[in-house]
């Protein structure tokens, strides 16, 4: 059987999604053999296999892995009592974060978030994503950057970890930004004594579609929400701003872990193929990555920028553990890899071009579909490059169990010394 | 991440250098390009109470041509060599050593001098400037004098500088018709070589290669010539088999280190590797 067989033997059907796993998850949504039918379409799988065993023959090594993996996205703080048996009570459970919005005096938009950012374009894609709610255009908003949890509504997801700004900060601004439509509908179909329904927001324009007069802007709108009590509808609360905390719609069955201890660790689900071709230098050990294929679902792709820079970025990481990193220890127990110039992080210019395809699958139970893009491509890429090199060195039956693959441990794998790996110094 | 405290001087001349040499010399450090000095202070593994900074003594930042030689000064940075038509043209070597050395912020302010004085068991150019049969210029209290590059190094940082001598610069032969390389094995492109080879063939019209010579770094306490490897090579018509034996050569007698990016055994290994492409990449280039 290949190693193709066997994925598609156990890959998850989409058929099946949601899916309940064993230890309580629910996988949203996906199509995993999609993901991977893709990616071996794009890499002319067949074809590349050919291409190896000539180049084989000719003493190249040459070494494909192809790997398929889940991101969970969205922690739910109560998995910690499955992770800590001796744990008594959640230490709080699934992920409350809140998010406040504000159409100012001069008709911008300012933004609030509930968790900070630390480089992953939170402004860009809240800003976008509110834009695209009230009718406007992003250049139009602000996001209070940094986060200053004094001034901003949050709650136990506002964390910058667990993958939890797609689905918590997203949920929130989407929520906020819904509520405040509303108020600026209703404050402006008073104003133009029009049928609320009958409104549309273009540009930060309220408008009856056609009409030349029966139209307000978001200036105007401002200024008569903050200023003039006389022209605000009597059942309507002054001022144009709006808090709204998000909380997961679809956090039930085992939002808490029962006397079975099943619990859902995460609430989305993303996933990637991952193809890496490698060539080992047998002389050196050396492995170079000549390709490298990600086809991802990170669910609606809101800004492509941003969610290939995570792509991008936890691919690098997980590749570098595969080719460099790891805790080096003298016998005596020093730690030897202490700084940047030992520890063997890829940087830049070792981090092979990394392809991104998208094959999204948009999950049934978030705002606009969205799911998590930060840590995704850091899991499969190991093992992806794992086993294209152990691909590589199938002339000498070779089988890879540890990491890193430094060039001194695969010149020691190539040259049928596989004892005499060492891992300390 | 932050230096002791030290006493700082910049002299305007190299008499004024080596008086504040003497004055110190038990203590004090020179600094030039400053890429290995000011990271070793930084990390308090050197504390030196007083610095010499060399930057601002004129005259030491050319590369000017003295009859069939070339001369470079010690501030001469690594940027400037890989990017000089002179050298390029008059001793390709140096520039292909340059090229390979850390990345462009490092090769802007690092120099020649500095590198050749601090005699970094893994540096580049130590191992350049042996193959190139160099000369380093040393200024001290008692005058100039040229040492061989086969003579300066000692060993681990170790050279025969003087505490209160400076490298002032460093004279390399025109070497247009020889056949050169550098190439270099480095955990990451901006790290230290694991393995090093500078090589330098003068080929003769019937293809014998008249004279061979090597640098090798890394792998022992300091750069080396691999004299058995440059006999096997010498006045022979250089085949894989010629090129292999002298490869296999090149470690004869020395001790090789082991450290977290390479076991003696590998390195050794490695460099045998090396030597032969290295030769094989002169003789293409």
């Amino acid at each position: 059987m290949s190693p193709i067989d066997v994925r598609r033997k156990n890959l998850i059907q989409p058929s099946e999604m949601p899916y309940r796993t064993i230890s309580g998850n629910v996988y949203d949504s996906g199509d995993y053999p999609g993901l991977l039918s893709t990616l071996l379409e794009k890499i002319d799988y067949d074809k590349l296999r050919e291409e190896q065993k000539r180049e084989r023959d000719k003493g190249r090594l040459i070494g494909i892995g192809i790997v398929v993996g889940v991101e969970p996205g969205g922690r739910n703080a109560a998995r910690d009592m499955a992770i800590f048996p001796e744990m008594k009570e959640p230490p709080g459970s699934g992920g409350v974060n809140g998010a406040t919005i504000k159409l100012e005096k001069n008709g911008t938009i300012a933004l609030h978030l509930g968790s900070p950012n630390c480089g992953q374009a939170h402004e860009t894609t809240t800003a976008q994503v509110v834009a695209d709610i009230l009718g406007t255009t992003p250049d139009q908003i602000s996001t209070s950057i940094p986060f200053d949890s004094d001034l901003s509504p949050w709650g136990v997801a506002a964390a910058n970890s667990g993958n939890n700004f797609h689905l918590y900060d997203i949920g929130a601004i989407h929520g906020a930004a819904k509520k405040l439509r509303e108020k600026v509908v209703k404050l402006a179909s008073h104003l133009l004594n029009a049928d609320a329904a009958e409104l549309t927001i273009e540009n930060g324009v309220v408008q009856v579609p056609g009409s030349a007069t029966k139209k307000v802007t978001f200036a105007e709108l401002g200024r008569v929400a903050y200023n003039n009590q006389h022209l605000i509808p009597d059942d309507m609360e002054a001022g144009l701003q709006a808090t709204y905390y998000y909380t997961f719609p679809h956090a039930k069955p085992n939002i808490v872990p029962g006397p079975d201890r099943l619990v859902r660790a995460q609430f989305t689900f993303s996933a990637g193929a991952h193809a890496a071709i490698i060539e080992v230098d047998k002389a050196t050990g050396k492995v170079e990555v000549l390709r490298y294929l990600i086809v991802g679902d990170n669910g609606t792709v809101i800004n492509p920028d941003v969610v290939n820079g995570q792509v991008y970025g936890s691919a690098a990481h997980g590749i570098a553990v595969a080719l460099g990193e790891g805790f080096i220890y003298s016998p005596e127990g020093q730690p030897l890899t202490v700084t940047y110039l030992d520890y063997g992080k890829c940087s830049t210019a070792e981090t092979p071009k990394v392809e991104v395809i998208h094959r999204p699958s948009p999950s049934p139970f978030t705002s606009l579909g969205q799911k998590a893009a930060g840590e995704g491509a850091a899991i499969p890429s190991p093992a992806a490059i794992a086993s294209a090199v152990e691909d590589a060195l199938t002339p000498f039956g070779v089988k890879i169990t540890d990491l890193p693959l430094t060039p001194e441990v695969v010149w020691r794998l190539a040259n049928h010394n596989p004892d005499s790996v060492r891992r300390s110094y | 991440m932050i230096p002791g405290t030290f006493d700082y001087f910049v002299p305007r001349s190299i008499p004024e250098a080596i008086e504040l040499l003497s004055a110190h010399r038990d203590d004090v450090k020179v600094l030039s390009g400053g890429q290995s000095l000011l990271p070793l202070m930084k990390m308090r593994l050197s504390k030196p109470g007083y610095i010499v900074d060399i930057g601002k003594i004129p005259g030491l930042d050319g590369i000017v041509e003295e009859g069939d030689s070339l001369v470079l000064g010690a501030l001469v940075t690594h940027a400037q060599i890989e990017n000089s038509e002179l050298l390029q043209k008059r001793c390709p070597l140096l520039p292909q050593t340059a090229a390979t050395i850390a990345d462009i912020q490092i090769r802007n302010r690092g120099t020649i001098g500095g590198s050749v004085a601090h005699a970094d068991p893994a540096g580049d150019m130590p191992a350049a400037i042996i193959a190139l049969d160099a000369e380093i210029k040393v200024a001290g209290p008692n005058g100039e004098r040229w040492v061989k590059a086969d003579d300066f190094f000692l060993g681990l940082l170790m050279s025969v500088l003087e505490p209160d001598e400076i490298v002032s610069a460093v004279r390399v032969p025109f070497t247009d018709k020889d056949k050169t390389a550098y190439l270099k094995a480095a955990p990451r492109s901006s790290g230290f070589a694991v393995v090093g080879v500078a090589v330098r063939m003068t080929m003769d019209s019937a293809g014998i290669c008249a004279r061979a010579a090597l640098g090798i770094t890394g792998i022992s306490d300091k750069a080396y010539r691999p004299y058995r490897s440059q006999e096997i090579l010498g006045g022979k018509k250089l085949d894989s088999k010629i090129i292999a034996e002298a490869a296999a050569e090149s470690t004869r007698n020395i001790d090789v280190i082991e450290d977290i990016n390479g076991s003696s055994e590998y390195r050794t290994h490695l460099t045998h590797v090396y030597v032969q492409r290295a030769i094989e990449a002169a003789l293409q280039g």
